[in-house]
């Protein structure tokens, strides 16, 4: 595949917390218009490899590339073309949801915020907590600005660590809907750390499993959608089967 | 907000984050204006004036308080300015770090503070124009010097998660699922002392006790008063996280039932261990100078012992308190 079609390649990654090494020689790719999650049992390395991605960690070795810019030597251009949804516990207390989403906005150069971006937060029911305080939010309005801030200008990669927790159903359900559109009219790719099974089952086109700091499986859209269709108990099994043989080696 | 505080999220946040400070508490402002009003009228007090006078006489002994100062805030500037860079909700942007503008912030008040020092005695007639001379001197080239040391002592450009460590913990009791204790409360303080005081961070406190090698002090009292400094450093670090456990602890401790006693007891024994551990190992030091050296050294730590009792006695009761853990409970 070649670089311009990639919304996102990671090469022989490695990287540590001090003498801790944490990914060792991870290798993805996210197609563009594609859709990948990111799979694995905690403190496998999950949010490390996205921090590494978005340049909020430093890697050891190794190479990332966003949309055909690379992290180390052009990473304006690169981070030019992402959004990521950070932790909701690093929002910024003092400033409103709506102070947040002004700085993203002019930080991104944009003349106003999206009106699918707005669309989203009127389903999300976070339009009447947009003059709040970030400090007096609970983890579930946080975590929707933080998503809001990732989907912000239209970034060609949106990266989402375990974005879903803390929403309420019917949220989770209007973003899961809102990416699907997004991926599906090429707007975007997403890579999304996640835990919820569901997801990979019917919304992502590609899955990958992260055991100790390498991909230890991946799995296909076509496998995917056998595994759906065969197993009664879908990619839990499945998931469950790889982790265990994998541990085994 | 001027367009060119739009293309800097990171100043655009502060001044954001400034502003909400106010909105939130409308006393904020009122108070420090009231609080630099205070400190001008106390410079303009003849005492003051005449302490003043005495350091624009002996420029050298502003020049190093003030270049010590500056070096080291500027060093702890810059590493805190680089952690948010790489750790802020605001680093998956394209937009400029603003390091340089972050670092340069804070200086326009600094100077304007060190130059309403001296200018206002000057003005209230208790300070000589050698004197405001010498001292203004002294304290503007010292703030220059300060903040070069500082910008070059720091190299903590890093990129990673703020504040992530990988300990080594000691060997666990092999009963600890068996016969749990609150023991690990205790490890939690030093373990936080034993952090804030890594030569790393206490190097650049240092800076202060060695610049009076220049001075004309002898090199053997210079050593001697460094480790001082590295001893009183550790014991203060001890005390102020028991105090700083305290209050973490018993916030999260709030759903059960600890009791004061066992929870002051347990926090406190091994921060006072430590405490007494580094103080005997001085007092023994001391003895290899003198019996009276040796003697007065006990006996402040001694003191030093006795306040962190105090000082873990009243943070536990006020922990507890504010987490409404009833510590008045039998």
């Amino acid at each position: 595949m070649i670089t311009e079609t990639l919304a996102l390649s990671i090469e022989h990654l490695h990287a540590s917390y001090e003498k801790h090494a944490v990914l060792i020689d991870v290798n993805l790719i996210v197609a563009r218009g594609e859709w990948v999650a990111l799979l694995g049992p905690n403190a496998s390395g999950k949010s490390t490899l996205l921090h590494c991605v978005v340049g909020m960690m430093a890697l050891k070795s190794g190479a990332v590339t966003i949309c055909g810019h690379s992290l180390a030597k052009d990473s304006r251009g690169a981070k030019a073309k992402l959004g990521f949804a950070c932790a909701p516990e690093r929002l910024p207390p003092l400033l409103t949801g709506r102070q947040c989403l002004e700085i993203y906005a002019a930080a991104k150069g944009l003349a106003s915020i999206g009106a699918e971006v707005l669309q989203l937060a009127e389903r999300f029911q976070y339009m009447k907590l947009l003059d709040q305080f970030v400090g007096a939010y609970s983890l579930g309005t946080r975590q929707k600005l933080a998503v809001l801030l990732a989907l912000l200008g239209e970034p060609e990669l949106i990266v989402l660590d375990e974005a879903f927790n803390g929403l309420d159903p019917a949220s989770s359900l209007a973003l899961k809907h809102h990416l699907k559109e997004r991926v599906l009219e090429k707007k975007c790719s997403v890579l999304l750390a996640t835990h919820a099974l569901d997801i990979v089952e019917r919304y992502a086109d590609r899955a990958a499993l992260l055991l100790n700091g390498r991909i230890a499986h991946e799995w296909r859209k076509e496998e995917l959608a056998a595994m759906r269709e065969k197993s009664e108990e879908g990619f839990e099994a499945a998931l469950a089967a790889v982790a265990v043989e994998a541990e085994g080696k | 907000m001027p367009r060119w505080l739009l293309a800097r999220p990171y100043l655009h946040a502060g001044v954001l984050g400034w502003i909400n400070r106010h909105r939130r508490n409308r006393l904020l402002l009122p108070a420090i204006v009231i609080a630099m009003l205070a400190a001008g009228a106390l410079l303009t007090l003849p005492a003051v004036g005449a302490v003043l006078e005495f350091l624009g006489q002996n420029p050298a002994i502003p020049f190093a308080l003030v270049g010590a100062g500056t070096a080291v805030l500027t060093a702890r500037r810059k590493t805190r300015v680089y952690q948010e860079s790489s750790g802020s909700w605001l680093a998956p942007l394209a937009a400029p770090a603003s390091v340089g503008e972050r670092m340069l912030f804070p200086v326009t008040p600094q100077i304007l503070l060190l130059m309403a020092i001296v200018a206002i005695p000057y003005l209230a007639g208790s300070l000589s124009r050698d004197g405001v001379t010498g001292l203004g001197i002294a304290v503007h080239t010292a703030y220059l010097v300060g903040f070069i040391v500082g910008w070059f002592s720091s190299h903590d450009k890093t990129s990673g998660v703020p504040d992530f460590h990988y300990v080594a913990i000691r060997k666990p009791r092999p009963n600890w699922a068996t016969a749990p204790r609150l023991t690990p409360l205790s490890y939690w303080a030093v373990g936080q002392a034993r952090v804030s005081a890594k030569p790393k961070i206490t190097a650049k406190a240092l800076i202060l006790v060695l610049l009076a090698l220049p001075m004309g002090t002898p090199g053997e009292k210079v050593i001697a008063i460094a480790a001082g400094t590295l001893v009183v450093w550790y014991l203060l670090a001890l005390a102020v996280s028991a105090a700083r456990v305290a209050v973490y602890a018993a916030r999260w401790l709030s759903v059960t039932t600890v009791r004061y006693v066992s929870f002051t007891w347990t926090l406190g024994y091994g921060v006072l261990m430590a405490q007494l551990w580094t103080c005997v190992w001085v007092v023994f030091f001391t003895l290899m100078v003198s019996v009276s050296v040796a003697l007065r050294v006990g006996s402040t730590a001694v003191e030093c012992v006795a306040f962190t009792c105090v000082d873990l006695i009243v943070a536990c009761w006020f922990a507890m308190k504010a987490a409404g853990m009833e510590p008045g409970r039998r």
